[in-house]
């Protein structure tokens, strides 16, 4: 292809360029989706990016444009206007970025995670009462406020005791009045009270509805659900948009730090993820904002903190201590959300730590192992890698910062869990061909999660790569690739994708996916170490994070992702915080037990551990240096 | 003034999806509705809704046809999808647009001839967008000097002084109304004006607001006609308000409701 | 060199309506009266059309009038305790267009007739004439709204015009032109804003553009006829530059506004240097006549046959599209 290459920063694609092409023309034929109205006539101005390394040359010199940047470093120019006559590397604000930031449909939860029957009744975090109120007279001239107390508690004596905030109580008289005392009450459970938070017409009562929402480093996640029944309604998934701002929690810390504005970006780049979100279910499946009256949040510690915008450089600092783990309860206008603005936002999974969080507190609320005897294991693949071990007796819990490789960061070929998303792979040595499953069986656009693990695992076995990763120079295959000083494997030529580019795996690719792989494998076994327990002990793995059902559990073994346990025991479950989510949203029991669960948890730190390095250099290795630790993987 | 309403544009998601599942409902409504509201034409855009913009322009246009009788303002860069809509408009039609180019200019006036409709000249030449008003004012003229050798009447041409996002590019929206105004003083009669208004917010906050106030502006200086979303009744409000203070149709107590009669 | 003319070109025109129905379409009219459809300002036919000339009423009072200077009255005074009489004068004398009948006689403070009798009146003046008729309430709000449906109902079927309506008493009137099927005055002070939104109103209870008629209260030559011009022609001009609200035809009351002036009444003996009595009231009748048909009137309500033959002259050659 082109003899030039753009780098697209966020994206870790280096795309090849033609000298004479547009930045947006590179873009675009890379799959980097920058947003263009007039399609690239230099009207919109919408396609503004940053060159950060580089010159480029005006496509009209007249007319040229450039502006600062926020930090002072390279300029800000229109993609459409800038054209490419030497390597250069771009950033592309959250602002101008166009497809990567759609909102996807997610497939379902597994049914057993977010089994509600463990948890009846059900209480959900808000719910609505329709009251039919004796009006005033001169013999029961009660306030308002104690006439509707009255009235709640005649239904529920549990709900005692009951407050309202100032908002509320500004609209109880005419609302009282104006619907003749027969009102529908939306009442919140905050925990150590009940609130009031909507009085309206009876018909608001006909709808009640939450969300679910699971606030990942690298994607986040909601549900819509109906209050009363606990159905799920709809749900959707879509990039964080603080990925702009760091990869990962630490970077994204040292980002706040820069100046005050930057913690408001960042905390403005949540809300309106979430925002969105919300607005794509909302016109799905004919939501209003009014209707959702409670949402339940799981995420780590450091996403809990930049969604309420508090400081969260603590964390980063030893001893790593984070403003606060339990989290009251807010009501959703003083952060912004687009739900009901008295609806209340419950973190109902305080964190362990600042590297263990509400999210893998949800996570092990939902696979029900803080109740069960069998010893289990919690393997959450996100970002930063966390992993509960324990039963009803015992949790303990260590992160690793994996990094997000396998959720599509970083990896060029990656791409999240959506159609056209290759999900199984195994590459045929002797047909020189590529057996293959994609997301809605469409022609690849990438490879998630679940074929990343697969596909190492074949490339292995063809010999393709060795043990540590490299790709043999000599494999006898067209396929083999140099490009500069790299070596790529041509996954899927260009005719056989969606993308009209071939699908390429790098070197660096690898490189990235084994280091995540070999923090976890790392942080695994020096738990295990620790508690003087071997994998045979392990009764029950969970394998959370940016995996689908489908991934064959064999391969993520034979990779070296998780000790070589049987395989029957080995569960794949998606996104648990995002079932806890829905559980604590549904269920007060679930919420207690969130919190006492984040009791019972003791936080090992690996950070300073000089076992954890020497494990997390001899899993760099498909699967481990030490074979032996691998009797069932054959060799 | 003349209104062209905005809404059927491929890059509205409601828009796209109807395109992509070719129903025609969620369209017809919106073309009902901005004629409703006030609209006088419609602009029919495929925007990045489907790769069969060809197709997609003809099934926009004759579905839009159905329902509403007002010209349908053909909004396309490309000569055969242009060709294509004229067709379908059965000359019920404006053209949006050429540009000041040549090449560009040659396809598409003697179109305006051909099905006898108004045309829609955007101030861009092969340099790009000019910098200032008497760099669009060059490019206008050239416009005008085109059409009057084809013999299309001033009426008849639309001169759009292509107005820029003020986030971007703050010193523009003056340039355009300085544009707007020296435009009248082309010709005897002079060519009409127009502007794609929802660009001068693109990529800003509190867009309705930048709109409405920068419509108000654009008029006060001798705009004729805007694409620009009819069903924003605040928009609308302030544009027919501002015709009364500019003394283009008489004041009575309800001059909002008698607009929309 | 030749000169070219200027010419303008409007994007709209005025209403057309047409008064009066026929046997064919369920009236007993001889003949209607179609007014409006111009395509640009009075008689400007190198510029547009003017599909139907202006047409002059004849007024006709339901009972005597007094103080009519003489030479008004001369031509009157055989009939003018009979409408029925009066009327078929004004048409097969004079030559009356259409007929404008003022019952005068329902005022309150004079003879106070009744419905009933205002009803009866009306009903024998459309079968003593085949013009089709104005009828024109007694300037009495209440009493007016009281007679008005009583009359509106005698004359069903015959597309007459109902006077008036104006921005704080419309509702009854319009009620009944809708009810049978006639047109309505639309009133305003020599205001163009009220005027509009006068149309508003009526349009809003249901009114169809088609059948109402503008109406501007305007006083005689001489009495700030310059301003009343003024706002017949900026209506015109709102009409052709496409405000649907302005859009009608217009009516102008001439005669009882000329033949009040002094100049119309007062002895020579008192003011020898207007010239004889004989002519004066005669000229200012034509004059304002002539005034207001080139601000745009469409009808021109009229008195004396002297003055209805001098307007009806000029229009012939307005419309001849000749050079006089």
């Amino acid at each position: 292809m082109g003899a030039l290459t753009v780098t697209f920063e966020d994206y870790g694609i280096a795309a090849p360029a033609e000298a004479g092409e547009t930045i947006l023309e590179v873009a675009t034929r890379a799959g980097v989706g920058i947003a263009t109205y007039c399609g690239g006539h230099g009207i919109c101005c919408q396609c503004q990016v940053v060159v950060t390394a580089g010159q480029v040359q005006p496509k009209h010199e007249a007319h040229w444009q450039q502006w600062p940047t926020p930090d002072g470093k390279g300029i800000r120019v229109l993609a459409c206007q800038s054209v490419v006559t030497e390597d250069i590397t771009v950033k592309v604000p959250i602002g101008s970025r166009a497809e990567d930031f759609v909102v996807h449909q997610m497939a379902p939860l597994k049914a057993n995670l977010v089994d509600l029957s463990r948890f009846e009744p059900l209480s959900p975090l808000a719910q609505q009462f329709v009251l039919d109120l004796p009006k005033p007279t001169l013999e029961d001239s009660v306030t308002d406020m104690d006439r509707l107390r009255r009235e709640l508690l005649h239904r529920e004596t549990k709900l005692e005791p009951i407050t309202i905030d100032l908002p509320v109580l500004r609209e109880l008289p005419q609302a009282l009045r104006e619907n003749d005392f027969q009102v529908a009450v939306a009442v919140s459970d905050i925990g150590l009270a009940r609130k009031i938070s909507a009085i309206r017409p009876p018909a608001a009562a006909d709808s009640s509805l939450g969300l679910a929402i699971d606030v990942g480093t690298s994607t986040v996640a909601v549900q819509l659900v109906d209050l009363d029944n606990g159905q799920v309604i709809g749900r959707a998934i879509r990039r964080n948009g603080q990925i702009a701002y760091g990869e990962d929690v630490i970077s994204r810390i040292v980002w706040t730090q820069k100046s005050p504005e930057q913690l408001q970006n960042m905390h403005r780049a949540i809300i309106d993820t979430l925002n969105q979100l919300f607005s794509y279910l909302y016109n799905e499946y004919n939501a209003t904002p009014d209707e959702v009256i409670a949402a339940s949040v799981a995420g780590n510690a450091t996403m809990i903190n930049f969604l309420l915008r508090i400081d969260a450089s603590p964390i980063r600092r030893s001893p790593h201590t984070p403003p606060a783990t339990e989290i009251p309860v807010f009501t959703a206008e003083q952060l912004g959300l687009n739900i009901h603005p008295q609806g209340a936002v419950c973190v109902c999974h305080p964190a362990v730590s600042g590297f263990v969080g509400g999210d893998i507190t949800a996570g092990v609320v939902a696979t029900g192992m803080h109740e069960a005897e069998e010893l289990a294991l919690l393997v959450d693949v996100g970002t930063n890698g966390e992993i509960v071990a324990g039963n009803k007796d015992w949790l303990i819990c260590a992160s690793c910062s994996a990094g997000p490789a396998f959720e599509g960061v970083g990896v060029e070929a990656a791409m999240p869990a959506t159609a056209g998303a290759v999900t199984n792979f195994d590459y045929n040595r002797d047909r020189d061909a590529v057996d293959y499953q994609t997301i809605g069986n469409q022609p690849p656009r990438g490879i998630a999660g679940s074929g990343l693990v697969e596909m190492i695992a074949s490339l292995v076995e063809a010999e393709v790569i060795d043990r540590t990763g490299n790709i043999n120079a000599d494999f006898p295959s067209g396929r083999l690739q140099r490009s500069d000083d790299e070596l790529g494997f041509v996954l899927f030529n260009a005719d056989e994708t969606a993308i009209g580019e071939p699908i390429i795996i790098y070197q660096h690719d690898i490189e990235n996916l084994l280091r995540s792989k070999a923090a976890v494998l790392a942080a695994i076994n020096v738990l295990l170490g620790k508690l003087a327990l071997a994998p045979a002990d392990i009764e029950h793995v969970y394998l959370a994070g940016a995996f689908g059902a489908g991934l064959n559990v064999d391969k993520a073994v034979a990779i070296g992702l998780l000790p070589d346990i049987a395989r029957e025991r080995i569960e794949v479950v998606g996104d648990t915080a995002l079932a806890g989510a829905y559980l604590t949203l549904m269920s007060r029991q679930a919420r207690e037990q969130a919190r006492a669960t984040v009791k019972a948890m003791t936080y090992l730190d690996l950070s300073s551990d000089t076992d954890f390095m020497d494990e997390f250099i001899a899993s760099n290795f498909i699967p481990h240096t030490d074979l032996t630790r691998f009797p069932s993987v054959s060799t | 003034m003349f209104v062209i309403g905005e809404r059927i544009n491929g890059m509205f998601t409601d828009v796209k999806k109807a395109i992509q599942a070719q129903d025609p409902a969620p369209i017809q409504q919106l073309a009902r509705d901005q004629v409703a509201a006030g609209a006088n034409a419609l602009d029919i855009n495929v925007g990045p809704a489907s790769s069969d913009k060809l197709g997609a322009m003809r099934w926009l246009v004759e579905i839009t046809k159905e329902v509403v009788d007002v010209p349908l303002c053909i909004d396309t860069t490309n000569a055969e999808v242009m060709k294509a809509g004229l067709e379908a408009a059965e000359g019920n039609a404006i053209i949006n647009s050429t540009t000041g180019e040549e090449e560009r200019m040659e396809k598409i006036v003697p179109l305006a001839t051909e099905y006898d409709c108004p045309l829609i000249g955007l101030t861009i030449d092969a340099e790009g967008v000019p910098r200032d008003a008497n760099g669009r004012m060059e490019v206008a003229m050239r416009i005008v000097q085109a059409c009057m050798e084809q013999g299309i009447a001033m009426t008849d041409l639309y001169i759009d002084a292509v107005i820029l996002p003020v986030n971007a590019l703050q010193q523009v929206p003056q340039e355009v109304l300085n544009t707007l105004r020296m435009c009248k003083a082309l010709s005897d009669p002079p060519p009409q004006t127009v502007i794609g208004l929802s660009n001068v917010s693109q990529g800003a906050l509190h867009r309705e607001l930048i709109n409405r106030i920068y419509l108000v502006m654009a008029l006060a200086n001798g705009l004729d006609a805007a694409i620009m979303d009819p069903l924003d009744t605040e928009l609308m409000d302030a544009a027919i308000t501002a015709e009364v203070l500019l003394n283009r149709s008489v004041y009575c107590d309800d001059f909002l409701k008698a607009y929309r009669k | 060199m030749p000169l070219t003319i200027p010419t303008e070109r409007w994007t709209a025109h005025v209403q057309t309506a047409t008064i009066g129905a026929t046997e064919a379409e369920g009236g007993t009219r001889t003949s209607t009266v179609t007014i409006g459809g111009e395509q640009t300002l009075p008689f400007l036919h190198f510029e547009g059309e003017t599909p139907n000339r202006p047409v002059i009423a004849i007024e006709v009072l339901d009972e005597q009038p007094s103080g009519w200077p003489e030479p008004l009255s001369r031509h009157y005074e055989d009939v003018w305790g009979d409408p029925v009489a009066w009327a078929q004068k004004a048409v097969e004398e004079f030559g009356a267009d259409l007929i404008c009948l003022r019952l005068v006689s329902a005022n309150p403070e004079g003879s106070d007739a009744s419905a009933d009798e205002c009803a009866e009146t009306i009903q024998s003046v459309l079968n003593a004439v085949g013009v089709p008729l104005i009828i024109w309430g007694c300037g009495n709000d209440d009493k007016d709204n009281e007679i008005m449906p009583f009359c509106s109902q005698a004359a069903a079927g015959e597309r007459c015009v109902l006077g008036s309506a104006t921005q704080d008493n419309y509702k009854t009137i319009c009620a009944s032109a809708l009810a049978d099927n006639q047109m309505i005055i639309s009133e305003s002070p020599l205001d163009i804003n009220i005027q509009k939104q006068v149309n508003i109103l009526v349009t809003d209870m249901g009114m169809d553009l088609g059948d109402i008629i503008l109406y501007q209260v305007t006083g005689g030559l001489g009495y700030g006829v310059e301003y009343a011009y003024s706002i017949l022609e900026r209506t015109r001009l709102a009409a052709l530059d496409g405000d649907k609200m302005l859009q009608m035809p217009m009516l102008s009351i001439v005669g009882s506004e000329a033949w009040r002036v002094k100049e119309a009444w007062q002895p020579e003996e008192e003011a020898p240097e207007w010239g004889p009595l004989e002519k004066r009231g005669i000229i200012w009748e034509a004059a304002t006549a002539t005034l207001f048909l080139h601000a745009g009137t469409d009808i021109l309500v009229m008195r004396h046959p002297e003055a209805v033959t001098h307007v009806r002259n000029h229009i012939d050659e307005m419309m001849s599209g000749q050079p006089v």
